[in-house]
């Protein structure tokens, strides 16, 4: 019974077909919940006590980084099915990851300096973890290159999945970054194993922002895809049909 | 939990006690990345029913052209 999901994954018509009834509600509601989060955390959540108001950015900041990595999850998750199983809707899912991925890692590195400014008095220092932030950026942007180096579609899925899979060391050392060196950047506010050391009236407009970024990139990613799958399948009926229908 | 306004009034909230072009930089700033996102994948949708739509109309105009050979092919035999 699995097996047969997983095999169905394999269709691009499947997978276009399966998702087209549930663009419109993740759209309202993931988009719904990004402005309401916002709202919230903009005008309804206490000011910080050492920070006044800047701290606000936080609301932004810590949920495009964590989406930025889980993102990066999934471009390596899904170069790694399309070589191991051949699955060329695999190769489409990674490929239209790279940009909201690098997207992602952008708006976290310019909210950080923003946000770094008043706080530290800096822009930018090469700290451990915004140095590995933009290494980040750049493995994104080397895929993203990748894919458009090569005139065989083939050679371009392959390459950049490996690249995805071999990046993928950078992960655990951004996440870990605060712990292993004496750095700028803060540790972990949001702990998985004990309390944490947020506020209530600011961990639940951050962690609704997380939610909505998350329900965000999930849009975008199918979205990206269901255009990547109408473009690599045009030559079929059905995909010729449907353009032919929109016009 | 009450959820009350942070700010006296609306212009304390566009100043933010100084903050303001920090905060409200960075919410315009993601916001509009996002839109940009947003946006790309339905244009290209568009340029795809573009190229589409004139691809069909190369191939019936090549159709047409073979029309009137096939005919003369039909006739001569």
């Amino acid at each position: 019974m699995a097996w047969q999901w997983f095999h169905r994954l394999g269709s691009p018509r499947w997978f276009y077909e399966k998702t087209s009834p549930w663009m419109l509600w993740l759209g309202l509601i993931a988009f719904g919940l990004l402005i309401f989060g916002a709202i919230w955390g903009l005008g309804f959540s206490p000011a910080d006590s050492k920070q006044g108001n800047s701290y606000r950015i936080i609301f932004i900041h810590v949920p495009a980084s964590i989406v930025a990595l889980a993102g990066y999850y999934v471009m390596a998750i899904s170069g790694a099915v399309g070589l191991i199983w051949r699955m060329k809707l695999s190769f489409m899912v990674m490929k239209s990851v790279a940009p909201i991925g690098a997207a992602l890692t952008f708006a976290s590195l310019l909210t950080g300096a923003i946000w770094g400014k008043p706080t530290w008095g800096t822009w930018w220092e090469w700290d451990a973890r915004i140095t590995s932030m933009l290494v980040l950026l750049f493995l994104y942007i080397g895929v993203i290159a990748l894919q458009n180096a090569y005139r065989d579609r083939d050679s371009a899925d392959k390459t950049c999945a490996v690249l995805s899979l071999v990046g993928m060391v950078n992960i655990p050392i951004i996440y870990k970054s605060v712990d292993w060196w004496y750095t700028l950047h803060q540790p972990a506010t949001l702990k998985f194993t004990e309390a944490s050391s947020i506020h209530p009236s600011m961990a639940y407009p951050l962690l609704t922002m997380i939610l909505a970024v998350y329900l965000v990139f999930a849009w975008l990613l199918l979205t990206y895809t269901r255009v990547e799958i109408l473009d690599r399948e045009k030559r079929t009926k059905w995909v010729a049909d449907l353009l032919k229908k929109s016009a | 939990m009450t959820l009350k306004f942070a700010f006296e009034n609306l212009s304390d909230f566009f100043l933010m006690n100084g903050h303001g072009p920090y905060v409200w930089s960075s919410y315009a700033i993601t916001f509009a990345v996002i839109a940009i996102m947003a946006a790309l994948p339905i244009m290209r949708r568009k340029a795809l029913i573009k190229s589409q739509r004139a691809q069909s109309l190369r191939e019936s105009v090549i159709q047409q052209q073979d029309v009137p050979q096939e005919s003369n092919k039909s006739s001569e035999a």
